[in-house]
């Protein structure tokens, strides 16, 4: 089988000291599982991943995968060719041929790194070779070393290795290399941006949806579930729960001031999340709250939800105002599906004015009064699991 | 047939006769109506005697008679024929209309048009407010017959009386145009009586196929945007569907040959449906109650049950097998178009949320009726109470 070669530059799990292995066998996991059902083999060299792609595997998918995978800073299709100067002339060639638009190209350089110092010639000596070779051919491009249009790379380790464009990798750590946890998943514009967020951080997650039909309609679901599947790309296959919430927006609307009907709400979706979190070894819920952007995300009505979850909270976007979350929100190509006019709660259960600032003593007082417990259980029991990916 | 269905005003089913009038056609005319030899005479022959029955249908003469692709097309070749105006004027559409007109509202505007909006009461255009309307820069008017979600029938006749009237102190001639789609086969009416210039038909709103439709206008009153190989008089170019056509002309012509005792049958579900819930303490229904002064569609009615948005009682009426139509969503703030109409007509927030549309037709049943009313007032029973409104 022959193999195309991928260059994959590593950022911060080049920093990790005696945890690097991990960090690198989880992106190494994670690469080969997006690139299946091509077969591939990765190799770790410093700072670097070598991935070796089945060549019948198209450049899009491979671009794809690596261009989604956290703990990838940048990556280019390679040449590995033999470390004999005449050969690594040709292959340059055919390189620069082939990927450049010598059209759009002015300016060039030729970049060395000779790590085998057996080689014969010098770094310097090999860029100098290769650029004359190049504007011999190309009569339109100058030298440039300062600020190039285009880089040709030239790498003598092992082997030769010959690569141009460097495309830009999402950053982050490897998903799956910080645990696990449960996402809340709404409709929303907010909560997928949250998760893309924990995943660069190496969160893997499962994704929990309240489901209250027929209050909201089957459109609602399949658009969360859309949102999870172009969450995938990044976060890996995600688990969605669909949990049936009806029956507890139903007695939380009919055993409860009007007021308080939302931040109830907000309560029983937490401890939901947290027990099925618990079924799935996930060890902390993740939520696209934003400080104040709405009743129920003001620090007092966060305070009383955060007291509902023994597991630490992550809220990613605390700190960000709509338009920077609508902005990685189009970035990240979940924004589009977000704004599908399928409502995730309906107005029957949204109170004209809901309680911004609750006193925590008279809102726990209050949710005891409810007296709910076996209907989250029922509702955690029934709930249904659709894979996303 | 009891199938649950009262969606009707959206699409009804294609009538046996008009699937067998498809096929039927669709295999004995192959060739092009153009064309010059056989085959193509063979068509042009059949489609002209289709054009000559909807023609004697509607009694109105067969060169008026124009094929479409449907109601929404009819509707854009002729509003949008005002574009070929040197000198733009103004443009009055009745806030009643489907949006097959008032979207037309950007471009004629961007083309210096001027559109003006007529108001209603209740559901019924307001023709008092049409005279004030009126002045020499108008160029035409767009009053539909049936309203689509109350099932209000304008009295589209006066309308031009007042625009004939007006015509004959300024000297300048004003197109009025009827989208008369949701009115066919459900309402008795003259079209040539009606005195408008052209209107719009659409052959799936009575058994017929989707894709069809016709546009009824005098010969050269109309000039189409688009252009072709001239078919239709140039109103509607392109290789005509011969097949649609013979399924429209067959589901009108069944429209007419009982169409008494059709208007009778549907009259009486209406009334058992107003009998059911008239004193009903929970349903209103929001579409003029049916008697012998109304000028209703007997098959549409709105109602509404202000404890739950429609949204969520239609989905609850469909999980029973009962389909209808629901007005507005289930959300914080959609404004839907319908929702403001009844907000017109005097009804508060609640009950406009609530509007559900029952249209039916002529195969609908009693029993299907019966059950329609039951599961309202399950949900009525149910949601009535147990969900207050936030």
């Amino acid at each position: 089988m022959d193999y195309t070669l991928y260059l994959v530059r590593l950022g911060e799990i080049s920093l990790k000291g005696l945890n690097r292995d991990f960090f690198e066998g989880k992106l190494k996991t994670n690469i080969k599982t997006k690139l299946h059902p091509y077969h591939s083999r990765i190799a770790k060299q410093k700072g670097r991943l070598f991935v070796y792609v089945e060549d019948q595997a198209p450049d899009t998918l491979v671009r794809e995968a690596l261009s989604s995978s956290f703990g990838i800073v940048g990556f280019s299709k390679a040449i590995q060719c033999e470390k004999d100067f005449e050969t690594i002339k040709s292959e340059a060639m055919r390189l620069v041929d082939e990927t450049w638009k010598i059209d759009q190209v002015r300016s060039f350089k030729v970049e060395t790194r000779r790590a085998d110092k057996t080689f014969p010639m010098k770094s310097y000596d090999i860029s100098a070779e290769l650029g004359h070779l190049i504007l011999e051919r190309y009569h339109t491009l100058s030298v440039d070393v300062h600020h190039p249009d285009r880089i040709l790379y030239v790498e003598i380790r092992d082997s030769a290795y010959l690569y141009t464009d460097d495309e830009s990798g999402p950053g982050g750590l490897p998903v799956g290399t910080a645990g696990r946890g449960m996402l809340m998943l709404s409709g929303g514009i907010d909560s997928p941006v949250a998760a893309y967020r924990m995943a660069k951080r190496g969160l893997r997650m499962e994704a929990v949806y309240f489901h209250a039909y027929p209050y909201t309609s089957q459109q609602a679901m399949d658009k969360v579930a859309a949102l999870a599947r172009i969450l995938s790309r990044y976060c890996l296959r995600i688990v969605l729960h669909v949990v049936p919430f009806t029956d507890v927006q139903l007695h939380i609307k009919a055993h409860s001031r009007d007021e308080e009907t939302t931040l109830l709400m907000r309560a029983c979706m937490m401890q939901i999340a947290t027990m099925i979190a618990a079924e799935r070894d996930c060890s902390a819920i993740v939520t696209g709250e934003s400080l104040s952007q709405v009743a129920s995300q003001t620090l007092e009505s966060i305070r009383f939800t955060d007291g509902m979850t023994d597991l630490p909270v992550f809220r990613p976007l605390i700190g960000m105002d709509k338009e920077e979350i609508i902005t990685t929100a189009r970035l990240i190509g979940t924004y589009e599906t977000s704004i599908l006019p399928y409502e995730d709660c309906c107005v029957i259960f949204s109170p004209k004015h809901p309680l911004v600032k609750p006193r925590l003593d008279s809102i726990r007082k209050s949710y005891e009064l409810l007296g709910i417990e076996r209907l989250l259980k029922e509702a955690v029991e029934k709930t249904e699991r659709i894979l996303c990916s | 047939m009891n199938n649950g269905y009262f969606d009707w005003a959206a699409t009804s089913f294609m009538s046996e006769a008009a699937c067998d009038a498809y096929r039927n056609a669709a295999s004995a005319y192959p060739g092009n109506p153009s064309s010059l030899h056989k085959l193509g005479s063979q068509a042009s022959t059949f489609l002209n005697a289709c054009r000559s029955t909807v023609a004697a249908l509607l009694h109105i003469s067969p060169d008026t008679v124009f094929f479409t692709a449907g109601g929404t097309e009819s509707n854009s070749i002729a509003i949008l024929s005002r574009l070929w105006r040197k000198s733009p004027g103004k443009i009055i559409f009745s806030n009643l209309e489907h949006d097959s007109v008032l979207q037309h509202r950007r471009i004629l505007e961007e083309h210096g048009f001027a559109v003006l909006s007529l108001t209603s009461k209740k559901g019924y255009a307001d023709l008092d407010h049409l005279d004030t309307l009126l002045d020499e820069q108008v160029d035409l008017v767009c009053l539909l017959l049936a309203q689509n979600v109350l099932g209000t029938v304008q009295d589209v006749a006066s309308a031009v009386a007042l625009v004939r009237a007006h015509e004959r102190r300024t000297g300048k001639r004003i197109h009025v145009h009827c989208d008369a789609v949701q009115a066919l086969g459900k309402v008795s009416f003259d079209l040539a009586s009606l005195g408008v210039d052209s209107a719009a038909f659409s052959a799936h709103k009575f058994q017929g196929p989707r894709g069809v439709g016709v546009l009824y206008c005098r010969p050269n009153s109309i000039e189409a945007l688009s252009r072709g190989g001239g078919q239709e008089s140039g109103l509607r170019p392109g290789t005509e569907h011969i097949a649609g056509i013979a399924a429209m002309t067959e589901a009108m012509s069944e429209l007419f040959r009982n169409f008494d005792e059709r208007m009778l049958h549907v009259h009486k579900l209406r009334r058992f449906f107003e009998d059911s819930w008239r004193e009903h303490p929970v349903i209103v229904q929001l579409s003029p109650y049916s008697n012998e002064n109304s000028r209703i569609v007997d098959s549409i009615v709105t109602i509404s049950l202000p404890c739950l948005p429609s949204e969520v009682a239609m989905r609850i009426l469909s999980d029973r097998g009962l389909y209808v139509s629901s007005g507005s969503a289930c959300s914080n703030n959609a404004k839907k178009k319908s929702s403001r109409l009844f907000q017109d007509f005097g009804f508060n927030a609640h009950v406009a949320g609530g509007a559900i549309r029952i249209s039916f037709g002529p195969t609908t049943t009693i029993e299907e009726c019966a059950m329609l009313v039951q599961a309202l007032q399950d949900i009525a029973k149910q949601y009535g109470t147990t969900v207050k409104r936030g």
